[in-house]
């Protein structure tokens, strides 16, 4: 659904100047990317000045409420949460743009594969379609059961999922780049198959590829956190936002900064990859307004 | 009054109307407005296999103290008594056990029990428990005398004997009806015939979500008043429900909202939410507790190894463990006797001082490399989870290099069986939980068996200590066993076979109209009334 | 159109095929379950002799034609666990999971519609921008948050809705409702957003066709425009949507069943898949992509009679 492919040539065509000044009006591009840097000073900054380990346990000291000492209080170990939700930034964050990735390499591949060899079309696209059918949630929890909550699995487990969608995208992006002229010509003359979906197709759908990317990513570090929720996430040594929640899971009311603060973070983090979503398909396609991902 | 506080109050009226028509609901059926009495108990997890003899979780004990009986049982000063049994004794050899069952016994189908179905449930169950294994190899014979009346013949004197009937630890010799114990022990069973205080209502109920008890009519219960195990159980509810909550905090809501009438297994940390609630009460059930356990793994580097043991074992600090899993110390106490605190044979002989910087130094005696050792982590349990994070914790503070690796409980009860090295699915250190009963004495706790391969995950080979061990289970003098226990404890200590890590005691939480809950080491659910 | 719903059928037997056979070998691969069934004390030979009685001793292809046959009689075979018929287990848990997919529904509906509808109408003033972020916002909140803090503020602040737990319709329909409020307004609220969104931008996409504006133009009401125009106009994405959510419903009810201790499918697939019950497992996942599949058929359906050009 969403078409921006087509535009894409527009986009890269125009003028640099007519591009930021849209850039300059693109309020959502601005704030997410805004928050996103934040993110990622908060995130260097507790690697670089170590604020508290994160790991420190003050078993005298657990529970507490948030104070000027531990800003978002401290979880039953007497651990910082905040030091811990600073670390756990590049840990999530990590997990979004990786799961992300990959599911975009992935689907790629399926979906320029299946656009253009018409001949495994039917088998891929087929594949596909049975990938969708099974929730997300089922296909990540399965895949960790059988093989092991590392950082590995927990990716591949979340980028599975997402394949389907981008490889639809890539696919019907490709159908269409078909028939462009351009596209045409490389094959009268006798471009071999690789080079013309290489150099002339993957850029044509790159752009589309960026917004779907950045919902990728937002949704994998949803999942990532009901993962670890559901007691199937990463390593407990590894402080994500997640794992951190899943501490606090059984104290919500004693303690709710363990959840809440952590929680805000994360719905702040998947909020400001959103609007950087938005403000990209904006970016690159502002005649449309489409808002499904 | 604003649009919206009278929105409000619709909303809270209707809400009440609502709640009371459900009230009236649940407190039966229309038309049979009779006054059952309904408990309903919100457990963390209720069992899946109906089958005591069968597995050896908790859960599983506490179903099979509702719907069976034992022929002997533990009180709450560790005495064995009589419980199905009525009269019985003991030739002068020491060889020849003679035991006559009580009047009036039946199981829930109305048929008596005989001597038949004691001696085929005893024999099923001996099949899978370490106790009863001990017991069936000194086992000659199993006589019928009549049907109240059986005799158990030894091929040698062992002292055991009750004790091993009397069992309170999992998995209890529960007696099923002999059609019953017939089933293999490598199936369940599929009949759920007892005959305890409760009958087991399988179609009222749904499998992992609820299971329903009746009042067993007909049960005859002891004289004696009901203590622990042992003693007149006498069944106060009409019907009693096992409700699985997955998640305690919302166990407390429950209670809290009068949506369960009690919580087995309340987590200390809730406990201050429900101590300011004037309609429930908490209380310690288990004055026994629970206890963690680190255990390493005798069969690869570096804890094949005695010094990189004890390593471990002196930077083991059980304050910082409790502390991490409990919190309020009204509900810990650190124990490193190997023997449950409170039992006859508690001890402190053998316990060393714990010493950060010795543990170091031993660590560098041991030779270790630095070679990564991997700690089986069991996330989604209460008490292991906490504690193995601690644990990992200690050991990169001692400097161990340390690969946690986590998992479910369920993938953690079986991977630790693997005896593969560590590099290929195996482990080095891992920590779990028993609870006070299952290390009453050097019989019952398994841990401290060094029978190599065979032993309890771990797999120590220390062939004194089994000889102390078998020594021990020969001797019948109180003094001379204490004396042997304590020279265990020092070998076990002196070789850190494995670390105690502080008992724990279990929380359960009820509200004011349930009456008579007593502490013992499993949930008992005799004498527990309703108003 | 008897052709087309002949076609798309035929379209989703490959789907369901391909399922099947991935559901099958995937839980195969998760290793032995036997030994986990038996437990610490199990010896070589009971391993054997359990292994045989499950077929797990046979070639994978027979097990898995033995399965897919069972199957196709309704027959998913014998929980590992508990040691019950599978489908039994898992039909006794679908009255909580249907009840509080449809309340989900029906509530999301309700509401987001006229949400986007008003935004469409409100379109660029300080309306439209509140719910487009309070959308924005919604989708970035993890349910389970959403669901603590409902249970804390209508169960135990202000008593007005039970904690947890489902009571099925023959306790009464009020009851029923009761405890299914907070969960599905937990659950609600990813779905809210999605068809809020999408109502919006079809909305958006059909005030500005020609059609619109002249029946604007001859001086038709708002209210009237909306009713005849944008509303069925727009119901062809928002049917679309309501295709590619029930994939969020049912991963929603994994999460939602476990905070409010519903007795549901969801809660059944956590449980089954810590326990490594494959049978179970299977038999949940089966369930699941064949409801995505034959909801998406009636989607597919329901959109062609909305909307005849799809037809061809």
């Amino acid at each position: 659904m969403i078409t921006v492919a087509q535009n894409e040539n527009n986009a890269a065509g125009v003028a640099p100047k007519a591009w930021l000044r849209r850039l300059r009006n693109n309020g959502n591009l601005l704030l997410g990317a805004a928050v996103l840097i934040l993110f990622l000073i908060v995130m260097v900054l507790a690697h670089l000045l170590g604020a508290a380990d994160p790991q420190a346990m003050t078993t005298s000291e657990r529970l507490h409420p948030p104070s000027l000492q531990h800003w978002f209080g401290t979880d039953r170990l007497g651990r910082d949460i905040y030091a811990r939700v600073a670390f756990g930034t590049s840990a999530s964050l990590a997990v979004g743009a990786a799961a992300a990735a990959l599911g975009c390499i992935i689907g790629t591949i399926f979906g320029l594969a299946a656009g253009y060899f018409r001949s495994i079309d039917m088998l891929i696209m087929r594949v596909m379609d049975g990938i969708m059918a099974i929730p997300g949630i089922m296909i990540a929890i399965a895949t960790i059961s059988v093989a092991g909550a590392s950082i590995t699995t927990v990716v591949l487990a979340i980028a599975v999922h997402d394949v389907p969608r981008i490889a639809r995208l890539v696919r019907s992006s490709v159908l269409s780049m078909r028939e462009e002229p351009y596209v045409e010509a490389a094959v009268m003359l006798g471009s071999p198959s690789w080079s013309i979906v290489l150099r002339h197709m993957l850029p044509g759908i790159l752009a589309s590829l960026a917004v779907l990317g950045t919902y990728v990513a937002a949704n994998a570090m949803l999942l990532e956190a009901t993962l670890s929720f559901l007691g199937c996430g990463l390593p407990p040594d590894i402080p994500t936002w997640g794992n951190i929640m899943a501490d606090g899971r059984i104290l919500f009311r004693i303690a709710p900064w363990i959840i809440l603060f952590p929680g805000a973070v994360l719905a702040f983090a998947v909020l400001a990859i959103n609007l950087l979503g938005d403000g990209l398909r904006d970016q690159f396609d502002p005649t449309t307004e489409k808002t499904m991902r | 009054m604003s649009a919206k506080s009278s929105f409000r109050n619709w909303l809270r009226h209707s809400g009440k109307i609502l709640a009371l028509a459900m009230l009236l609901m649940s407190a039966g059926l229309p038309g049979t407005a009779s006054a059952e009495t309904v408990l309903r108990v919100a457990k963390t997890s209720i069992p899946r296999i109906l089958d005591p003899h069968f597995t050896t979780s908790f859960t599983e004990r506490d179903f099979g103290y509702l719907i069976y009986d034992t022929l002997f049982a533990v009180d709450s000063k560790f005495d064995v008594k009589p419980q199905m049994v009525d009269t019985w004794s003991v030739s002068d050899d020491h060889l020849t056990y003679t035991f006559t069952l009580r009047d009036g016994l039946l199981f829930h189908d109305g048929q008596p029990v005989r001597s038949a179905d004691c001696i085929a449930s005893i024999k099923r169950w001996s099949q899978r428990d370490g106790m009863g294994e001990r017991l069936a190899a000194l086992t000659k014979e199993w006589v019928v005398v009549d049907d109240k009346t059986f005799r158990l013949v030894l091929s040698q004197p062992y002292e055991f004997v009750l004790a091993t009937l009397g069992k309170v630890g999992a998995s209890v010799p529960f007696i099923m009806p002999e059609r019953v114990a017939q089933t293999p022990i490598t199936e369940p069973i599929k009949d759920y015939t007892g005959s305890g205080p409760f009958i087991f209502d399988q179609a009222a109920g749904t499998s992992g979500v609820k299971l329903v008890f009746r009042k067993f009519d007909k049960y005859v219960p002891r004289k004696e008043p009901a203590d622990w195990a042992s003693g007149g159980k006498v069944a106060k509810v009409d019907r009693l429900e096992w409700i699985e909550f997955r998640d305690a905090m919302t166990a407390v809501n429950a209670l809290t909202n009068g949506e369960v009438d009690m919580i087995q297994e309340l987590p200390h940390d809730l406990a201050p939410l429900l101590d300011n609630d004037p309609n429930v009460k908490v209380m310690i059930y288990n004055e026994l507790g629970q206890l963690g356990f680190i255990r390493f793994n005798f069969l690869y580097p570096p804890f094949n190894n005695a010094d990189a043991r004890r390593a471990v074992l002196l930077a083991v600090n059980q304050k910082e463990f409790l502390q991490g899993l409990v919190g309020n110390p009204k509900y810990y106490n650190e124990c490193r006797s190997i023997y449950s605190c409170g039992s006859p044979y508690e001890t402190d002989a053998g316990v060393p001082k714990v010493d950060l910087d010795e543990a170091k130094k031993a660590l560098k005696a041991s030779g270790y490399d630095g070679s990564p050792i991997v700690q089986f982590h069991a996330t989604n349990s209460a008490t292991i989870g906490p504690l193995s994070e601690v644990l990992t914790r200690v050991l990169r503070e001692v400097g161990f290099n340390v690969k946690d690796e986590a998992m479910d409980f369920q993938t953690f009860t079986r991977r630790r069986l693997a005896q593969s090295p560590p590099d290929q699915g195996g482990w080095n250190i891992a920590l779990s939980t028993w609870t006070g009963p299952d290390v009453v004495d050097p019989v019952v706790n398994v841990s401290l068996g060094g029978e190599g391969q065979k032993a309890q995950w771990g797999w120590p080979t220390m062939p004194e200590m089994e000889k102390l061990r078998d020594q021990f289970a020969r001797t019948a003098s109180m003094d001379e066993r204490k004396k042997i226990a304590a020279e265990i404890q020092k070998l076990a200590y002196d070789q850190a076979l494995y670390i105690p890590t502080g008992t724990f005691k279990s929380l359960a939480a009820y509200r004011n109209n349930v009456k008579g809950v007593v502490s013992a080491p499993a949930m008992m659910m005799w004498g527990i009334s309703k108003e | 159109m008897l052709r087309f719903i002949f076609y798309r059928l035929l379209g989703a037997i490959p789907v369901v095929g391909l399922v099947s056979i991935a559901v099958f070998l995937f839980l195969r691969m998760a290793g032995d379950p036997v030994a986990s069934l038996l437990g610490e004390n199990a010896t070589a030979q009971q391993v054997a002799e359990i292994r045989h009685a499950m077929g797990l001793d046979r070639p994978v292809m027979m097990q898995f034609l033995s399965w897919i046959l069972h199957v196709f009689q309704g027959d998913f075979g014998i929980s590992l666990v508990t040691h019950e018929p599978v489908w039994k287990m898992v039909s006794e848990r679908l009255g909580a999971t249907l009840s509080l997919s449809l309340t989900t529904i029906v509530f999301s509906i309700l509401v987001a519609v006229p949400l986007g509808l008003f935004a469409a109408r409100h379109r660029k003033n300080w309306i439209d921008r509140l719910i487009v972020s309070f959308c924005t916002a919604g989708f970035s909140v993890p349910t389970f948050v959403v669901g603590y803090l409902l249970v804390w503020l209508f169960s135990i602040k202000l008593q007005w809705l039970p904690a947890q737990g489902y009571a099925s319709l023959d306790r009464g329909v009020g009851d029923w409702i009761l405890h299914l409020i907070a969960p599905t307004i937990a659950m609600s609220s990813v779905f809210i957003v999605l068809i809020a969104r999408i109502t919006r931008a079809g909305a958006i996409e059909v005030l500005n066709e020609d059609y619109i504006r002249t029946a604007r133009a001859i001086g038709a009401s708002e209210l009237r425009v909306f009713r005849l125009f944008v509303l069925r106009n727009a119901a062809v994405p928002i049917v679309t949507i309501i295709g590619v959510g029930i994939g969020i419903v049912l991963t929603g009810v994994v999460v939602t069943e476990t905070v409010f201790n519903l007795p549901g499918v969801g809660r059944l697939t956590i449980e089954s898949v810590l326990a490594r019950d494959f049978p179970v497992i299977q038999c949940v996942i089966m369930l699941f992509s064949f409801t995505y599949v034959f909801i998406n058929l009636a989607v597919d359906i329901i959109y062609s009679l909305l909307d005849p050009r799809i037809r061809n």
